[in-house]
């Protein structure tokens, strides 16, 4: 039953969730890779990408990538807020203080969705989703691509701005050596709100872009942020392209996973890579600075 | 968005020693005034109070308030005609309960609602609370309609207070499987083999469990059983696990949010089959699927508990729903709805709100004014509704049709379907 | 602990009065009444009980110790499963099956922590090492048929069965649990001034310090584990013998480990007191939060997502830190 058809569509539809796996993870990678926090609020911010998406297509009809204009100043705005006024006043307490402070962030947002859109699914009817390639019997869907398409571009664009551009050498230089970049003359605090601010960014335009072929609800995250969190560590923390190689290849190896691993226990791929590469490889296989 | 206000709904409300208790143990912390609602039992005429336990908030709180919604709607209409005749045209009232979905606090509001007076309960949506719920009323004595949970193992423990209406994991896979095979004899087509894509949640567990057994003896064999994660976001290599199978049948059961990821996935893959056949398939008989995933559906089959679709009283009810909420009546909803008229028809018949002899006439229901496409609801020794019946539906020009048995079909079966 | 003023004699430089220990034994005693005189209090205690010993549990390796745990369903969920398993399966009495869960957990939680701390593992970086633990024994007992898989494990009412550990009525688990807590606040308190407790602090506050003097951080934070996960199972226990039922969603779950941990977050990490406070106030709360904003789905979660925003914000000592501070200002106040 193991046809090349067959694995060869899996490793297709693997690379093509990597990617966003990928913009998600690299987002998550940048706060932590600069601030040395773990964002349990990822899941959450990519929810409100998604209901951003949603409710522009519904109530305003924007097309759901051109949507991705409101999405990156709105949740480029809300991310900063967090970081600026809840993260801010305890940078420098103890490591799981953070933890905790966006796991609450996290509680509050997913509620909050749910106390003002209601628990429903809600699926986004775009005629595009209905469009599939067929390569004799490969089949590529439209919007999945797209997804991946988005993904993929605006990671570039991020690893772009963060190596050619004097922001880029400031947050990097904020990243690697804290008391050096103010020594500098850089603006830490600022480098730290504009980083959480490109995460939730990085969330909210993952979340949009599976809008068209993924139910939008309040607990929609979770289905993503462990995997983030598995993709960040075998791409070594604070290591971008790490994090963006480390998305596709999660996918991937989910995909493959389940052709021997039968239902939830394909997770367990996953979730034992994050504790192998955690315990014997803690730099990740692109060899990034431990944390 | 679909909440509605309903003020002849009694909310939540806490008993003085409650509120004392609750106030004193974190006054500060709280603002005294929104809970400061005084009783309004004692001024009103008589009424006979319901509780209900379901997922209210949490991850299943959409399922959860559908649920209230179906329950909110029987005790309207029964009140509307007048409440329960033979104790002088008492009203009903419903008191909410939200489980979260955490067994532990089924606990804690059963004992409330029983603490408050409810003569009987109904509950729980999720398998797990409702054992834990069950098995507490039966210590208090308190009436216990199950509105939706399928596992088998709630009726089978001997308690005498668990009451379920709905059809169980076991009936609903036998009758799936005897409609399918009754369906296909019709056809004249012939099929062998089924590939079946389940979630692997103790619901698809069980329902695939009792599909295996039944299926070789209308002449079918399940020659692949794939199992999934309900949290997993890409399904691609098990739904080409199944495609790979190249079934005369594909057969799938899951909740809803799979549910519709599983579909899609089948449908961009190409699985081509002689027909998609849910069994106890939280998406494939919900009007959300279709009027989300459009003309894809079309043709696909479940065979699940419904609404017996062809009588005024269902189409009534459906409307009612429709006009007080906004959305159509899902089925689970139904049994939800047609749990509060079985407490009812009991309450008419023992004439008292004790609950010893509301148990009592509950075991002797025989009520064949209901909604549902069966015999008349009689319970068995056990509690379970002997004369439950799941149907086969299908999509058919993006509307849900019953399509068998054919007593209460609304349409004829397409099958096979038209490539 | 029958008699914990001759314990108090023996205990080095942690004496409480008389007096204290007077006042303590009366509201203990009183205690006892409680089923007696307010019957439909007893659940809420008991929940208050059992998650303030999970919570002392969580306390003692990250309050006292400082690794930061956000798995520790994981222990409760093994000490669940091993008691009940052995009670289904092989007719053991769960009173015989308590300590064998204990000792699994604790078995667990040793293998789990040789691992991490051998390999240098600290902060957030344990913290979900402990998070895909539990979630891999949480995916795997679904799948594990043999223990019921998804659907859990149904343990048999077999009415008032003491020597089987089931009580129809609810006022034995409020008694035991009574006396269960009393002995762990007890051994934390004691553990605070034995030297392991003051290793336990010594690798919290400076783990590099720590070892320079001499201390061998690896075994101690072991120790932590293993008591750590022993008293969380032991929770595990008590909750499958009280609700007859357990499935991997309520006990390897993460939203286990967050209401776990919360308390002695809440109540005051590394405090004695701190996880009965943090319980004390929280189960109360949560329960008010939620009958007053019934209708409105979400809104009791929302709250409880703010409470844990501004306990971290303005509470990182939780309340017992809160206190100290108040009683620090009064003693400047009247100096």
């Amino acid at each position: 039953m193991l046809s090349a058809d067959f694995i060869l569509q899996a490793v297709i539809n693997g690379i093509l969730i990597g990617g966003v796996y990928s913009l998600v993870a690299v987002g998550l990678n940048l706060i932590f890779g600069v601030m040395k926090i773990v964002n349990f609020a990822h899941g959450a911010l990519m929810m409100l990408g998604m209901y951003i998406a949603y409710w522009s297509a519904t109530l305003l009809s924007i097309n759901p990538y051109l949507s991705i204009l409101i999405v990156i100043p709105l949740m480029f705005v809300l991310g900063a807020a967090i970081q600026n006024f809840l993260i801010n006043p305890i940078i420098s307490a103890p490591e799981h203080n953070q933890l905790l402070l966006t796991l609450g962030v996290s509680l509050f947002l997913e509620n909050l969705a749910l106390f003002l859109w209601s628990p429903d699914y809600r699926v986004l009817a775009t005629p595009l989703a209905r469009i599939n390639y067929y390569i004799g019997d490969l089949s590529i869907s439209l919007v999945r691509v797209m997804a991946f398409g988005v993904s993929m571009a605006c990671s570039a664009a991020l690893f772009i701005v963060l190596t050619r551009t004097d922001l880029g050498k400031a947050i990097r230089a904020a990243s690697e050596e804290r008391e050096g970049a103010i020594l500098m003359g850089i603006n830490v605090r600022r480098i730290y709100f504009i980083c959480f601010g490109i995460g939730a960014a990085c969330a909210g335009v993952a979340g949009a872009t599976i809008t068209p072929f993924f139910p939008v609800y309040p607990h929609v995250g979770g289905l993503f942020v462990i995997t983030a969190f598995v993709v960040v560590v075998l791409g070594g923390m604070g290591s971008f392209t790490g994090a963006f190689a480390g998305g596709l290849i999660i996918g991937v190896a989910e995909s493959i996973g389940a052709i021997f691993l039968p239902g939830s226990m394909k997770a367990i791929v996953s979730f034992s890579i994050f504790i192998l590469i955690l315990l014997f490889k803690p730099t990740g296989i692109f060899g990034g600075r431990r944390g | 968005m679909t909440r509605s206000n309903h003020p002849e709904i009694l909310e939540k409300k806490l008993s003085r020693r409650d509120f004392i208790k609750t106030t004193v143990v974190a006054a500060a912390a709280v603002s005294a005034g929104s809970l400061g609602i005084p009783t309004l039992l004692k001024a009103q005429p008589k009424e006979i109070i319901i509780g209900h336990i379901h997922p209210l908030s949490g991850s299943l709180a959409f399922d959860g308030q559908e649920l209230q919604n179906g329950l909110m709607l029987a005790v309207k209409e029964i009140n509307a005609a007048g409440g329960i005749k033979s104790m002088g045209g008492a009203k009903l009232k419903l008191l909410s309960a939200d489980s979260e979905g955490k067994p532990d606090l089924a606990i804690k509001e059963m004992e409330r609602l029983a603490g408050e007076g409810a003569v009987a309960v109904l509950g729980c949506y999720q398998s797990a609370v409702t054992v834990v719920a069950t098995q507490l009323a039966e210590k208090l004595k308190v009436p216990f309609v199950v509105s939706v949970a399928v596992a088998d193992e709630i009726t089978e423990r001997g308690f005498k207070y668990t009451f379920r209406v709905q059809p169980n994991a076991l009936q609903m896979a036998q009758q799936t499987i005897g409609h399918l095979a009754e369906i296909v004899k019709a056809s004249g087509a012939t099929v062998k083999t089924i590939a079946y894509l389940h979630d692997d949640t103790a619901f698809g567990q069980s329902i695939v469990g009792h599909v295996d057994k039944f299926a070789p003896a209308q002449g079918f064999e399940v020659v692949i059983k794939v199992p999934y994660s309900p949290r997993s976001p890409d399904l691609t290599t098990e739904v080409g696990k199944i495609k790979s199978a190249g079934a005369d049948l594909v057969m799938a059961t899951g909740y809803f949010g799979d549910g519709v990821r599983a579909y899609k996935t089948m449908k961009d893959l190409r699985v081509s089959a002689k027909a998609i056949v849910g069994c106890a398939n939280g998406a494939y008989s919900h009007p959300k699927f279709v009027k989300e995933l459009g003309d894809i559906t079309e043709y696909v089959m479940d065979g699940n508990y419904q609404a017996n679709l062809l009588i005024p009283r269902t189409q009534s009810a459906f409307a009612n729903y429709l006009k007080d909420y906004n959305t159509p009546m899902g089925t689970s909803t139904v049994f939800a709805y047609q749990g509060v008229y079985v407490i009812a028809d009991a309450l008419e018949r023992c004439k008292t709100e004790n609950r010893e002899a509301l148990r009592d006439a509950l075991a002797k229901t025989n009520l064949s004014e209901h909604i549902l496409p069966q015999g008349p609801i009689i319970f068995g020794p056990d509690g379970q509704n002997v004369n439950a019946a799941a149907t086969m539906m299908q999509i058919q020009k993006a509307e849900i049709k019953v399509v068998w048995p054919k007593l209460f079909a609304q349409a004829a079966p397409v099958f096979p379907v038209p490539a | 602990m029958a008699d914990p003023a001759a314990d108090a004699k023996t205990h080095l430089g942690r004496r409480l009065s008389g007096r204290t220990w007077l006042i303590l034994g009366v509201i203990f005693a009183g205690l006892h009444a409680v089923p007696g005189i307010a019957p439909e209090m007893i659940h809420n205690l008991i929940m208050i009980m059992l998650f303030a010993i999970m919570g002392q549990g969580w306390n003692v390796l990250s309050g006292y110790a400082g690794q930061f745990s956000f798995g520790h369903s994981l222990f409760f969920g093994v000490g669940a499963y091993t008691s009940s398993l052995l009670f289904v399966k092989l007719g053991i009495s769960p009173w015989i099956g308590l300590p064998c869960a204990m000792l699994a957990a604790a078995a667990v939680g040793l293998m789990i922590a040789y691992l991490s701390f051998r390999y240098g593992l600290s902060g957030p970086f344990f913290a979900l090492i402990m998070l895909a633990f539990a979630e891999i024994f949480h995916i795997s007992v679904m799948s594990w048929k043999y223990a019921g898989g998804a659907g859990g494990l149904l343990i048999p009412l077999k009415g008032t069965a003491p020597l089987l550990f089931q009580f129809t009525d609810k006022a034995p688990f409020y008694f035991l649990l009574l006396w269960l807590l009393a002995a762990s606040l007890l051994l934390v308190w004691k553990m605070e001034g034995w030297r392991m407790g003051l290793y336990f602090q010594a690798i919290r506050e400076n783990e590099d310090a720590a070892e320079a003097l001499g201390i061998d951080s690896l075994g101690f934070k072991m120790r932590a584990m293993a008591i750590s996960a022993a008293m969380t199972a032991l929770g595990g226990v008590i909750y499958a013998q009280y609700l007859l039922f357990i499935d991997p969603d309520s006990t390897f779950a993460t939203v286990n480990s967050v209401e776990i941990m919360l308390r002695p977050i809440i109540g005051g990490p590394g405090t004695v007191l701190g996880p009965l406070l943090g319980s004390l106030i929280l189960t109360p709360l949560s329960e008010i939060t939620r009958s007053a904003f019934q209708s409105y789905s979400g809104v009791y979660m929302m709250f409880y997502g703010g409470m844990l925003v501004v306990v971290v914000l303005f509470l990182p000592d939780g309340l017992m830190g809160l206190f100290r501070r108040i009683a620090r200002y009064r003693k400047k106040d009247r100096g």
